[in-house]
């Protein structure tokens, strides 16, 4: 049955036009020169589940797009900025896709798990990442007030906290806020 | 020292971006981890033609050194020293080796903002050589043998950048004068130096950075001092000596950096011009 349901869902989050894809907009911190950026993208791009990096070199951001079907972990795309010596700024997930997120919805795209947080139900396709190593203490105390699912505190999903997902990739979940 | 002061206001006073990429001393931030920095580094001190006794021609110095970021929070370097000997004549071949340096920088403490940043780091540094080149003078990057232990603090506020390194030095290889009755006995005796140094950098092309690919030409000032620690000391050294040293820097293809400065001494030091190629292996 819950298979089923599964099933139902998923057709209805392709059907409603909620493609899998995304790609990312990485801000990043500290950098001041054409140099420091190329360290920062030779370094991203060890990462194998990155298909292709675009820079903007003025606004020390990298477009980030990934490949089909792999799992994007934004913990390790944290790490590589930090070793080549900077510092995440702020993540954006653009779908390509409009979409409506409601709050504590989960949505699976492409085996990646999200976890919206809204404050009402506004269609938009961008998102910034709001798990706690991304953003200001005071803002993720902010959020976590109102949130109940302890996946926010941990980044981890359980079933628990979330709804069951099959065919997950990884048992890490990330939240997103609408960027409106 | 007074150029220098209409220059920082000059870089204060214009939207101009900062640049840390030091010539003459080494910026709080540490190379990505992982990476290699190989450099090649070229000294010519003028001791012809200047007060330098008994030289028959310029200091020509060569100093390979590769770089290694051994984590975000440390990294490591190593050099040796090639150079001839500007005070024999008749010593062949000329040029040899003269010395090596070991160098490890570790992270304090970096915060970071849009436009904002602040490093902080320490450093530890043994150099060894074996002749001098300017007899007068003490300085552990060329010439001398000893330790050295230092912090380096870079900050960045609205495109401007400076970096300040402050550090003490024990010097080994001073040779001192001893008197025994009426034999002269030469003998190897340490000195205690601190040593400060100011630097600060702009971008002045591109004016928007659109692709790797775009040659950056960056301006350089920095401002090096030495103060001897010991109450005595061989009075051919001074208790302080001072350091002006603009430079010009090209990177070129976002991964390689072609540095020259000219080094101007204080009081009859001889002066210096340094080439420096740097290219890093990801």
């Amino acid at each position: 049955m819950k298979k089923i349901l599964i099933t139902i869902s998923m057709l209805l989050i392709f059907n409603i036009g909620y493609s899998q894809s995304f790609y990312s907009n990485l801000k990043a911190t500290g950098l001041t020169c054409a140099m420091c950026s190329y360290s920062t993208q030779k370094s991203l791009e060890k990462l194998d589940f990155i298909e292709s990096i675009t820079p903007d070199l003025e606004a020390t951001s990298f477009k980030l797009e990934f490949k089909d079907g792999a799992f994007v972990d934004f913990d390790l795309i944290q790490e590589k900025v930090e070793d080549a010596g900077f510092f995440v700024g702020s993540i954006e997930i653009v779908f390509n896709g409009k979409l409506i997120a409601e709050n504590d919805k989960h949505i699976l795209f492409n085996g990646n798990l999200f976890h919206f947080f809204s404050d009402g139900d506004k269609e938009t396709n961008v998102f910034t990442l709001v798990d706690r190593k991304f953003i200001r203490k005071s803002e993720y105390e902010l959020i976590s007030a109102k949130t109940s699912h302890s996946c926010y505190e941990t980044g981890i999903h359980t079933a628990s906290c979330c709804s069951k997902h099959e065919n997950l990739k990884s048992n890490k979940v990330y939240h997103l806020k609408s960027s409106l | 020292m007074r150029i220098f002061f209409i220059l920082l206001l000059f870089i204060g006073s214009y939207k101009i971006s900062a640049q840390e990429l030091y010539i003459n001393s080494e910026p709080a931030s540490l190379i990505p981890r992982g990476t290699k920095v190989v450099r090649l580094i070229n000294s010519n001190i003028f001791l012809d033609g200047s007060n330098i006794m008994g030289s028959i021609g310029n200091a020509f110095i060569v100093t390979p050194s590769l770089s290694y970021g051994l984590s975000k929070k440390i990294m490591l370097s190593g050099s040796i020293q090639f150079a001839n000997k500007p005070y024999e004549q008749d010593m062949m071949p000329n040029f040899g080796l003269n010395g090596f340096k070991l160098y490890s920088k570790q992270r304090i403490l970096t915060t970071d903002k849009q436009k904002y940043h602040t490093r902080l780091s320490s450093f530890i540094k043994y150099s060894y050589h074996e002749d001098k080149f300017m007899k007068d003078n003490l300085d552990l990057e060329l010439q001398d043998t000893g330790f050295e232990l230092g912090l380096i603090g870079t900050q960045l506020i609205n495109k401007l950048a400076i970096s300040i390194t402050t550090a003490v030095t024990r010097i080994s290889n001073i040779d001192e004068k001893f008197t025994q009755g009426s034999t002269v006995k030469w003998q190897k005796t340490n000195l205690n130096t601190f040593k400060n140094s100011i630097s600060a950098g702009y971008l002045l092309f591109p004016r928007k950075y659109k692709s790797y690919k775009q040659t950056n030409f960056n301006l350089y000032v920095e401002y090096l001092t030495n103060t001897i620690l010991n109450k005595e000391f061989p009075v051919r050294y001074h208790k302080f000596t001072s350091t002006f040293a603009p430079g010009i820097q090209f990177i070129l293809l976002s991964r390689s950096r072609l540095d020259f400065s000219y080094k101007i001494r204080k009081g009859d030091m001889p002066e210096e011009f340094l080439i420096k190629l740097t290219y890093i292996i990801y």
